[in-house]
């Protein structure tokens, strides 16, 4: 579905990314993992042609959307959930729904009617339509910001950071949604610092260090390198 | 009171100064030797814009000390030339006391007022500085410069230039290379206040405020003395400009941000190079030089201001150092490969010498 | 009959609020969605207006049409300064963003003084607008007065409700809030910041254009190019009204500029002392105003840093 090849990124000067490789089958959950700082928010950023690449090709459903307008990328189904404050807090929940609905173009009744099936998924947005999504817990937001992104239906969803600062209960809670939609062919690619989590939920993962990746190949056998997941370990077990 | 000791070692330098190559020497005192006679050469009227480019080198060079060096944008350049030119009305020609008294004595009248604004806008970053300055520059049009008994109203107050001793600076040969004199004497205290101690505090200033604090720069305290520093050198300047028109009025000092000219000097200042002493003086003269060869044809004055402004957006987009950094970069290439470099200055030379004289001979 | 006389200078007052809100609409527009604080708006709209003088100086086009052309000028001349320009800009180099706001400004203040080459006398402005006086409710004030501040209002009526609603204006919202989140939902931030600039733009025509039966009317019916400069110098009252939202919200912006329009004409009825230093109370004001940081009450600190970087 998804195939990066030699991706090369830079930004101003400086060498970010060097000769990525990812590849994502279809209804396939991967993880991508990684030290602080080691470029996995920027090869999300990339694939969503937020920023410029400097070498290398990106592929989605075999059409090449290397360089391609994030407004392109958006309409081919490849959406990317932004990391940490998703969601537009001086809006409503529905204004926020709304936004995520844009690329479906300038009819109204498919607009709505999307939206009322991703609020048959969330039904607990549904009694909040009209509070400002700035108001709400972060789970709720989190939940707001995956909503926001399902309207449009992708075929490839990227997470930048689902775990991030919430509850391990609501985490289930947005797992469980998430798994709904990978069940219905939806394949994901997630950027988790919560490795057990991480491990746990997807199929495949690749590892990540200094712009590189260092490991990619089946969960189970990543749980078995501890000279790569200590790292990770460090840096993460400081927020738990 | 305990004064804070800086540990200078750790703030950026500024490029040491080294000692320059005999050829640039040669070419800086040839330049120099040059500035001076030509203007003499070609009669009063060249020797008049020779002395406008010189006193607007001295107004640009309040811009250097607070843009250039500390990266704050001042729209009030202009407030402290008028209090210059008015003190210059006053004293010189009222008082009869000796120029470089009145300079001294419009410096120390800017004070007060640099101190007052100083201490609103440091407590403000970037865009909100620049706003600051407009806003007292308006208030200090609508009071101090409203003041008939300062400002001679509607009229306005004529200036004498001095006589020191036998010398007679009346004309405009001699009141140009009275103001030569002091802008390079100026240039040369600006460049010590970048070498200085709180020349280096200015520079991490203006590269990142966050990160000069943390190195125990006292960040207000460094904007607050740029700011004063700049608006002695505008009031200077003031009193020069003042002596150069010998007739001024209210009405330029009193609408900053209408009144063009506030914004041509940035504008000349930039292009010349912001981080050196010597940008106000080449940009000046570029622009002064073509606004005078130009001056019958109108519209040719505002094709100029137009094009000016474009090469302003350009130079800040893509050369921060302005000509001065575009004429340093070929005289290392003229060094490093004298023959190529060398035809490369002259192509130069020759196609900005054609297109110049391709409009003027248009224009006549 | 004092009760007249302030409903009288209040009506003034208000159509004096209804420019300045035009031009600090734009200004906070541009802000929010590019992070250019523009300096260059009069300049701009200035443009337009010359546009206009150009195109009624033959009697042949009529007014009204000659100022829709230059209003559709000036909204280009924001549109090719942001595409030429203003996207090319860094947002974390605010010195240089200043700088080439001014740079812009001067330019086309350079262009608009060209384009009236050959000109330069007294140039008679035919109005847009019709002229005499009209009463309402006994107080007695120019038509072209009652007539900007139904225009303003009306601006109003249109643009807030479009911002709140459409999806066009929800999305301009969207790109203002953060950048990257709104390109991540396929919306297209390069045309939305364009957008911004093109109605800015045009607001700050047509305030500038409704400015001109005013100033002509001082001026005896005759402008000069001189008089046209200084319709700039409400921008500065447009800044501060701008910053009553901290250059972030509109509504604030928009209550902003009917406490500098209104207050600053209200004041001619205070005691001398007060009345006579009208404009030094407004540069108090927005000295105060910058002091006070209002962009805090308007904006989270994630919001400010995001429109920062």
């Amino acid at each position: 579905m998804l195939r990066v090849e030699g991706l090369n990124v830079s930004y101003g000067p400086v060498q970010v990314l060097f000769d990525v490789s990812i590849e994502v089958g279809d209804g396939e959950i991967v993880a991508l993992l990684g030290t602080n700082g080691a470029g996995k928010t920027t090869v999300l950023r990339a694939v969503s042609g937020v920023i410029p690449v400097s070498s290398g090709t990106i592929t989605f459903n075999d059409v090449d959307i290397t360089g391609a307008s994030p407004r392109k990328i958006v309409q081919s189904g490849l959406i990317q959930l932004p990391g940490g404050r998703g969601v537009f807090p001086g809006m409503s929940v529905r204004e926020n729904l709304e936004i995520g609905a844009h690329s479906l173009g300038r009819d109204h009744a498919r607009r709505r009617r999307a939206i009322d099936a991703v609020l048959d998924e969330f039904p607990d947005l549904r009694d909040r339509l009209d509070q400002q999504a700035g108001t709400m817990s972060g789970g709720q937001q989190q939940m707001l910001s995956l909503a926001k992104s399902m309207v449009v239906e992708p075929k490839l969803l990227l997470i930048d950071e689902l775990s991030l600062g919430l509850a391990p209960k609501i985490v289930e809670q947005l797992l469980e949604t998430l798994r709904r939609y990978v069940e219905r062919g939806v394949s994901v690619v997630v950027i988790e610092q919560h490795v057990d989590l991480a491990l746990s939920i997807a199929e495949r993962a690749y590892f990540m260090e200094r712009g590189s990746i260092r490991f990619d190949g089946p969960s189970a056998e990543l749980h078995g390198r501890d000279d790569l997941l200590r790292a990770v370990f460090l840096t993460s077990t400081g927020g738990r | 009171m305990s004064t804070k000791v800086i540990d200078t070692s750790v703030l950026p330098k500024t490029e040491r100064r080294r000692r320059a190559p005999s050829g640039t020497a040669t070419a800086a005192a040839v330049a120099l030797a040059a500035a001076a006679i030509v203007p003499l050469l070609l009669g009063d009227f060249a020797s008049f814009v020779g002395a406008r480019i010189a006193v607007t080198a001295i107004i640009g060079l309040s811009v250097i000390v607070v843009t250039g060096y500390t990266g704050q944008l001042s729209l009030m350049p202009y407030t402290f030339v008028g209090i210059g030119v008015f003190v210059a009305a006053h004293t010189i020609t009222g008082w009869g006391w000796p120029f470089w008294f009145a300079a001294a004595f419009a410096a120390l009248l800017s004070v007060p007022l640099s101190v007052l604004v100083g201490l609103v806008a440091v407590r403000l970053r970037g865009f909100y500085f620049a706003i600051a300055t407009l806003t007292f520059a308006s208030a200090v049009g609508a009071t101090l410069f409203e003041w008939d008994a300062f400002t001679g109203g509607q009229k306005g107050l004529s200036v004498a230039r001095p006589v020191v001793g036998p010398i007679d600076f009346g004309g405009d040969k001699a009141y140009y290379l009275l103001c030569l004199a002091t802008v390079l004497l100026l240039v040369w205290m600006v460049m010590g206040l970048q070498d200085s101690r709180i020349g280096r505090a200015m520079a991490a200033v203006r590269e990142n405020e966050t990160a000069a604090a943390t190195l125990g720069v006292n960040v207000m305290k460094t904007k607050l003395v740029a700011f004063v520093v700049s608006g002695m050198v505008a009031a200077i300047g003031g009193v020069y400009h003042g002596m150069l028109l010998q007739s001024v009025t209210r009405t330029p000092y009193q609408t900053p941000f209408v009144e063009a000219v506030g914004v041509t000097l940035v504008i000349l200042v930039v292009v010349g190079g912001m981080r050196s002493p010597w940008g106000p003086f080449i940009g000046a003269a570029i622009i002064y030089v073509q606004l005078e060869v130009f001056r019958t044809a109108l519209f040719l004055q505002y094709f100029i201001a137009a094009v000016t402004a474009v090469a302003f957006v350009v130079v800040l987009l893509k050369l921060p150092d302005g000509l001065v950094g575009l004429i340093k970069h070929e005289a290392a290439n003229v060094r490093r490969a004298p023959r190529r470099g060398g035809i490369r200055v002259a192509i130069i030379i020759a196609l900005n010498v054609a297109v110049f004289y391709a409009i003027w001979r248009l224009s006549q | 009959m004092t009760g007249t006389l302030a409903a009288q200078v209040a009506l003034i007052g208000l159509a004096k609020s209804g420019v300045i809100a035009m031009l600090a609409v734009g200004i906070v527009l541009i802000y929010r969605t590019t992070g250019v604080v523009n300096l260059a708006h009069w300049a701009i709209g200035l443009v337009g207006v010359v546009v206009y003088v150009l195109l009624t100086g033959g009697d042949v086009v009529p007014p009204l049409l000659a100022a829709a052309v230059g209003l559709a000028v000036s909204a280009l001349a924001g549109l090719v300064a942001q595409r030429l320009v203003f996207s090319r800009i860094h947002r974390s180099q605010v010195v240089t963003m200043i700088l080439v706001a001014l740079g812009v400004g001067s330019f086309f203040a350079a262009v608009s003084q060209m384009l009236l080459r050959g000109q330069r006398g007294e140039i008679i402005v035919t109005p847009f607008l019709p002229g005499g006086t009209v009463d309402v409710a006994g107080a007695v004030i120019l038509t072209s007065e009652l007539i900007t501040i139904l225009v303003a209002m009306a601006t109003c009526a249109v643009l807030l409700p479009w911002l709140k609603r459409s999806r066009s204006g929800r999305a301009l919202r969207a790109v203002a809030q953060n950048r990257e989140a709104a390109q991540l939902a396929g919306i297209d931030a390069a045309r939305y910041a364009e957008l911004a600039w093109v109605i800015g733009s045009g607001l700050a025509a047509l305030a500038l254009l409704l400015l001109i039966p005013h100033s002509a009317g001082e001026q005896g019916g005759v402008l000069s190019v001189v008089h046209l400069v200084p319709l700039g110098s409400l921008l500065i009252p447009a800044f501060g009204a701008a910053l009553v939202g901290g250059l972030i919200s509109l509504p604030a912006a928009l209550a902003g500029s009917l406490i500098f329009g209104l207050v600053q004409e209200l004041l001619i009825l205070a005691p001398p002392p007060i009345a006579d230093e009208r404009e030094v109370l407004a540069f108090v004001a927005i000295t105060v105003l910058l002091l006070l940081r209002t962009e805090r009450f308007f904006a989270s600190n994630a919001e400010l840093e995001a429109l920062r970087s």
